[in-house]
């Protein structure tokens, strides 16, 4: 008798994946299916408008990393227009993007991610959320947390003249400068920032390191696939979220190819399945074949843990040491360890707030010197960034009047969704058994994709808050033998 | 765009009395949304007829926001009362049906939760117990509306929510006028 289990997000429209796992007779899993739904109409939606309007519209896409999208927009345009933008512009937006990028790791470790750990991957759900994380680390967590967030949104504001949809990148650089009083309160920010990113990793240590129960969750079969991972690099290999070349190494960590993000279609393919709407890159040099992991097969990752394997090194020193732990701790470069992607985001953190204090502090900073004015006739653009989520690629054609003719957006969890899809079956397959299927055993299937960051669709927003989840269990005649919800009514 | 100017032209005939009376309880009116994202901007579009019809010198602050979340608690920091204008979706609701519930009744907006991040009560707990002064459970009043398109892009509403959403601001308006925090 053939089962099939469907774990549903039903209630929303957006911002829900939907998994399908098929048990063979003996109630073992034969297959599993990772379905994202995916808007429609961008593409058509943009074409025929102003290239420059691109950044203020594609932050729209999306309320989680709008930030992500204006810079790879403002990049792309830079192309698009053939202009340099001023090494204070590069800097500014560098900044802008370093304290996005601690305030989306933050909330992803603390809301998302690390309950599983802090508060117990069998917990239940209704525990199993940031008010648990602060039950067991403290009320001073809590006011960490909110504190980090609340003070790096005030910087993407001074930066990007907009609280929530930053406005202020143009092609050629930004549309503002900051003063001294604004670099003042940032540097404060950095610095405090940095504190947070290294009471962070030790909150991680003291959790999840040294609970051996976690450790083994870690570096269990489970959640470990041996796949290529991409990240940007800077020119000595140390990664970089702004800019740099991407790079790609293999499952043994030996670097694969390394490309300038304008060369993306050289590299990259997209593999289409019938079932989803959202494609599946691959590296055109490995090629496809299928959803299976190792050498042979050209699936990729870009995540946190995916952009530390495909660097050399990270650029700030706080930040190196903890990466050389990290490498230490797990027996070496690369790691496959899923789960590990949670540790690999918390470094960025520090990175990110490392880097932020660097560039508060450069001499160059405030200088009104911010803007490179645009003279050529557009053609075309493609800009490339790390978003937390992964390697995010806007790509845009227009006429000699600056009209969009051609747009391609690639994002993080489009990169992703191969990996994502392997890493569901792989955890379905070993954790359900004989047809035994439960809450946690659920859980730690969803641990398996949670661990993506993914962000579906670029659209955010999900009623009930936390992934919605419905399971079905269906025997071959597609009868329901057993149902089970989370976030769903 | 037309149908904004018509309605809003009557909005503005039936509030003209209204205008001078509204409470001075620090209020909050939150348009939560994607205005490119067809019937999903319809609680922003609302929220920009609600701000067009407040007297410069009210009590009352309107905001468009796309975040749920910790940042829609965040945002509802230190005010007393808030208003959140979204768009809801059913399977078995009817398009331009404008709806009102409180908080603690029925989260089935759209936007007041986001994938990357916690639900609204979740939020608005941890605020509560990170010493943060938010609003009660009854002084979060929803008005919503019933969409009928939010997965293809667009900058326009369908026409049956486009119709609704002078009816949206309307209710956020007559709201307003409540003198009570819990909006009686």
């Amino acid at each position: 008798m053939t089962k099939r289990i469907t774990i549903d997000p039903i209630t929303r429209l957006e911002g829900h994946g939907k998994i399908e796992i098929f048990l063979n007779d003996a109630g073992d899993v034969a297959n599993t299916y990772f379905q994202i739904p995916e808007l429609r109409g961008f593409e058509v939606f943009c074409l025929g408008r102003p290239a420059e309007e691109m950044p203020r519209l594609t932050n729209r896409i999306c309320g989680v990393c709008p930030e992500a999208h204006h810079m790879a927009a403002t990049k792309a345009l830079d192309m698009l227009f053939h202009v340099d933008p001023p090494s204070p512009a590069k800097k500014l937006r560098e900044l802008f993007y370093s304290s996005f990028y601690v305030t989306d790791h933050t909330t992803h470790f603390y809301a998302l991610g690390g309950p599983d750990f802090v508060v117990g991957p069998d917990a239940p759900p209704g525990k199993r959320n940031i008010l648990g994380v602060v039950s067991v680390v403290g009320t001073e967590a809590g006011l960490k947390v909110i504190n980090t967030r609340k003070k790096n949104h005030e910087v993407i504001k001074i930066i990007g003249g907009r609280a929530v949809h930053p406005v202020s990148g143009l092609p050629g650089g930004m549309s503002k400068a900051i003063n001294e009083e604004e670099r003042q309160f940032i540097e404060q920010v950095a610095r405090e920032n940095v504190e947070f990113g290294l009471w962070s990793l030790q909150v991680f240590s003291d959790i999840v390191l040294k609970n051996t129960d976690y450790v083994d969750l870690i570096v269990g079969d489970i959640y470990t696939q041996r796949t290529y991972y991409m990240g940007l690099v800077d020119d000595k290999n140390r990664v970089n979220f702004y800019d740099g070349m991407v790079r790609v190494v293999d499952p043994s960590g030996n670097e694969f190819v390394k490309y300038a993000p304008k060369d993306y279609c050289d590299h990259i393919v997209e593999h289409v399945e019938p079932y989803s709407y959202l494609k599946y890159p691959y590296l055109k040099g490995v090629g496809w074949k299928g959803f299976v992991d190792g050498t042979d097969s050209g699936m990729y990752a870009c995540t946190p843990l995916s952009r530390l394997n495909a660097a050399d090194s990270m650029a700030t020193p706080l930040a190196q040491e903890a990466y050389e732990k990290f490498y230490e701790t797990l027996g070496g470069k690369p790691v496959h360890h899923t789960l590990a992607t949670h540790w690999a985001r918390l470094i960025e953190l520090l990175y990110a707030a490392e880097r932020m204090l660097e560039l508060a502090t450069d001499p160059e900073i405030t200088s009104p010197n911010v803007r490179t004015i645009p003279t050529k006739t557009p053609t075309v653009g493609i800009g490339t960034v790390e978003a937390p989520r992964g390697t995010l690629t806007h790509h845009y054609e227009t006429d000699a009047n600056g009209i969009l003719t051609k747009v391609n957006l690639i994002v993080g969890t489009t990169n992703n969704n191969a990996p994502i899809t392997l890493s569901v079956k792989k955890a379905a397959q070993a954790l359900i058994k004989g047809g035994e299927v439960n809450n946690g055993i659920l859980n730690k299937i969803e641990m398996a994709f949670r661990s993506y960051d993914p962000c579906f669709s670029c659209a955010t927003h999900s009623l009930p808050g936390q992934m919605p989840l419905e399971v079905i269990i269906r025997d071959a005649a597609g009868n329901i033998y057993q149902r089970y919800a989370q976030y769903v009514d | 765009m037309t149908w904004v100017s018509k309605y809003l032209r009557q909005l503005a005939d039936s509030c003209a009395t209204a205008v001078n009376e509204y409470s001075t309880i620090k209020t909050l009116v939150i348009g939560l949304g994607n205005p490119i994202l067809t019937d999903d901007g319809a609680g922003i579009l609302a929220a920009r007829l609600v701000a067009e019809q407040l007297p410069p010198d009210s009590s009352v602050d309107v905001v468009e926001l796309a975040v749920g979340g910790l940042s829609l608690m965040e945002a509802m920091v230190d005010y007393e009362r808030v208003i959140l204008l979204d768009a809801l979706y059913a399977p078995d609701g009817k398009p331009g049906q404008v709806v009102q519930f409180s908080a603690g009744e029925l989260p089935e907006t759209l936007n007041s939760t986001s994938a990357h991040d916690v639900n609204l009560p979740t939020a608005l707990r941890l605020g509560r117990d990170l010493g943060a002064t938010l609003p009660s459970t009854t002084a979060i009043q929803v008005v919503g509306v019933y969409a009928q398109e939010v997965l293809t892009f667009g900058d326009t509403p369908t026409p049956p929510v486009a119709a609704a959403i002078p009816e949206m601001a309307g209710l956020v308006l007559r709201l307003l006028e409540t003198k009570n925090d819990d909006f009686s």
